[in-house]
C-alpha cells in the first residue's frame, strides 16, 4: 500500500459534524453548491471541459453552482485525471481540507478508472483506487458520482452534479471490472 | 426625542441587517444580465449560500483558533457601524453628530482590520500575502474615506444656508472622493485583491470554512451596505435640510443606498478585466490630484 503523507498539521474540527443531519445538509446543498476543481494529473482535456461548464454559455450559476478557489469553501470536488503518484499526497490533503459533507465528482475516463493509464507505474488508476487511500487516511467522502467520457462532456458534468444532489436519476448503471494483464 | 431616535435607529438597523445578502443576489442577477447570462436562479441565492455555510462542518487549521472569535467580533462591529450610519441618516435634518460620524469611520476600519487579523492568524501564506496587500490599500484609502465623508456631509449642510458655486464645486469634488473611497473600501474589482479570485487561491479567506466563512461573507456584505448608505447620506444631505426631515428623506436615502450598492456592482462588472496591480497606483494618483484641488478650494475661502 502507498504511504500517504499528510504533509501538514492536523485540522482542528471546532464542532463535531452531526452525521444524522446529513440529509438536512443535502437539502440545503440542492440550492447552493460550491465546487473546487482538482486536477490530479490529467491531460487537460477534461479540465478544458470543466472550464467550459463555468463559462457564460453553460452558466452553471443558474443552478446555484459556483467555482471557489479553496477546498475549505467547497462542497464538491471536480476531480479530473488518473491520480498520478506524485499528486497523491496533495490530493488527499485537498479532499481532507473540505468540510463535511464531502462530495466528489470523478470526471472523465481517467477519473472514473484511470482510462488508458489504469495500471501504469506512475498512476494510481482514478478515483476508485484513491478512495481506498482516503479510507486508510481516515478521510470520509459522503457521496461520489462517476461521469465517464474522454473528455467528459459539459452537459454530462452538469447532469452528474444533479445526480449527486439527488435531483435526477443516473442514466446508466455500472459494473466495475478488473483488467487481466499479460 | 433622543430616546425615540435611538429606538428608531435600532429598529431600522435590525431590519436593514437582512438587506445586504438580498442586494447581493440582485447584483448577481444584474451582473449576469450584463454578461448575457441567466445568473442565479433567484434573488435569494446569496441567502441560500449563507444558510448552507451555516450547516457545513466548521474546520480551521491549528493555530487559527482565534479566527472564529475575531470574525465574530468583526461582525458585531460591522453591525454597530450599521447602527451608527442609520443614526446619522436619521438625525441629519436637525444637526450633524460628528462624534457618531467619526465613530462610524473608526468602526468600518476596525471591522476591516479585524477580518484581516483573523485571516493572518490562520498562518496560510496566501492569507498573509492577501492581508499585506489589503493593509496597504486600507491605509491608502482611509484618508479618502475620512476626507470624503466629513467634507461632503459638512458642505452638503453648508449648501443650504450659504450657497455659492465654489461651495457646490467643493461639495461635488468631496462627494467624488467619497464615492471612490467607498468603492475601494467595499472590495470590488479591481480592488478585491485581498480576496482575489481562484488564481490567487482566495486570498485572505482561504482557510475559512463553514459558519466562519458564512459570518465573514455576511460581515463583508454588511460593510458594503454601510458604505453605500454613507454615500446615500452624503448625497441627500443638501436635500435633508430643505425638505421635511424623517417622513420623506429617510426612505429616499434608503432607496438611494440600494441604488448606490447596485451601481457599484455594475461598475465592478464593467471593470472586470482591469489589471489588479494597477489599482493601487491609479488610486494614489487620483487621491493626489483630487485632494490637491480640494486643499486649493479650501485655501481660497470655503
Ligand atoms: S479522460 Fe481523456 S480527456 Fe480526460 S484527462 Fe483522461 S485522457 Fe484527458
Amino acid at each position: 500500500m502507498l504511504a500517504v503523507s499528510d504533509g501538514g498539521k492536523p485540522d482542528l474540527t471546532m464542532s463535531e459534524f452531526a452525521l444524522n443531519k446529513l440529509e438536512e445538509v443535502f437539502t440545503k446543498l440542492k440550492r447552493s453548491v460550491w465546487v473546487f476543481h482538482l486536477n490530479t494529473g490529467s491531460c487537460n482535456g477534461c479540465d478544458i471541459e470543466v472550464l467550459d461548464v463555468l463559462t457564460p454559455y453553460f452558466d452553471v450559476e443558474r443552478f446555484g453552482i459556483k467555482l471557489v478557489g479553496s477546498p475549505r469553501h467547497a462542497d464538491l470536488i471536480l476531480l479530473t485525471g488518473p491520480v498520478t503518484i506524485k499528486t497523491i499526497g496533495k490530493v488527499v490533503r485537498a479532499v481532507k481540507a473540505m468540510p463535511r459533507p464531502r462530495l466528489v465528482l470523478a470526471l472523465g475516463s481517467c477519473g472514473v478508472g484511470g482510462g488508458i493509464w489504469f495500471n501504469t507505474y506512475a498512476t494510481l488508476g482514478g478515483y476508485p483506487q484513491l478512495e481506498k487511500i482516503l479510507k486508510d487516511a481516515g478521510v470520509e467522502v459522503d457521496r461520489v458520482v462517476y461521469v465517464p467520457g474522454c473528455p467528459v462532456r459539459p452537459e454530462a458534468i452538469i447532469y452528474g452534479v444533479a445526480v449527486l444532489l439527488g435531483l435526477l436519476q443516473p442514466k446508466s448503471k455500472h459494473r466495475r471490472v478488473s483488467a487481466v494483464e499479460g | 426625542m433622543e430616546a425615540l431616535t435611538i429606538l428608531l435607529s435600532l429598529l431600522f438597523t435590525s431590519i436593514l441587517a437582512f438587506l445586504p445578502p438580498l442586494l447581493d443576489g440582485i447584483e448577481r442577477k444584474v451582473r449576469a444580465k450584463i454578461q448575457s447570462r441567466f445568473g442565479p436562479p433567484t434573488f435569494l441565492q446569496t441567502w441560500y449560500d449563507l444558510l448552507k455555510l451555516g450547516v457545513k462542518e466548521l474546520k480551521i487549521p491549528l493555530s487559527g483558533e482565534s479566527a472564529a472569535f475575531l470574525v465574530m467580533l468583526s461582525l458585531i462591529i460591522t453591525l454597530i457601524s450599521l447602527y451608527a450610519v442609520v443614526y446619522v441618516a436619521l438625525t441629519l435634518s436637525t444637526s450633524i453628530d460628528f462624534i457618531v460620524l467619526a465613530m462610524l469611520l473608526v468602526l468600518v476600519a476596525a471591522s476591516h482590520s479585524l477580518g484581516l487579523v483573523a485571516s493572518a492568524t490562520t498562518s496560510n501564506p496566501f492569507a498573509l500575502i492577501g492581508s499585506y496587500r489589503s493593509i496597504l490599500l486600507t491605509i491608502l484609502n482611509e484618508l479618502g474615506l475620512v476626507v470624503g465623508s466629513v467634507l461632503s456631509i459638512l458642505l452638503g449642510l453648508r449648501l443650504v444656508t450659504n450657497y455659492s458655486i465654489l461651495t457646490l464645486a467643493t461639495y461635488l469634488l468631496s462627494l467624488a472622493v467619497l464615492v471612490v473611497a467607498t468603492y475601494v473600501s467595499s472590495g470590488r474589482l479591481p480592488f478585491d485583491i485581498h480576496e482575489a479570485e481562484p488564481e490567487l487561491a482566495s486570498g485572505t479567506i482561504i482557510e475559512f470554512s463553514g459558519k466562519i466563512l458564512g459570518f465573514y461573507i455576511y460581515s463583508h456584505l454588511l460593510t458594503r451596505y454601510v458604505l453605500s448608505l454613507l454615500v446615500a447620506v452624503a448625497i441627500s444631505t443638501p436635500f435633508t435640510a430643505v425638505f421635511s426631515p424623517l417622513p420623506a428623506v429617510f426612505p429616499a436615502t434608503l432607496l438611494l443606498s440600494a441604488c448606490v450598492y447596485l451601481a457599484y456592482g455594475v461598475v465592478a462588472t464593467l471593470l472586470g478585466r482591469t489589471r489588479v496591480d494597477i489599482g493601487v497606483r491609479t488610486l494614489f494618483m487620483y487621491y493626489l490630484l483630487v485632494l490637491t484641488v480640494l486643499v486649493i478650494f479650501t485655501w481660497i475661502g470655503i
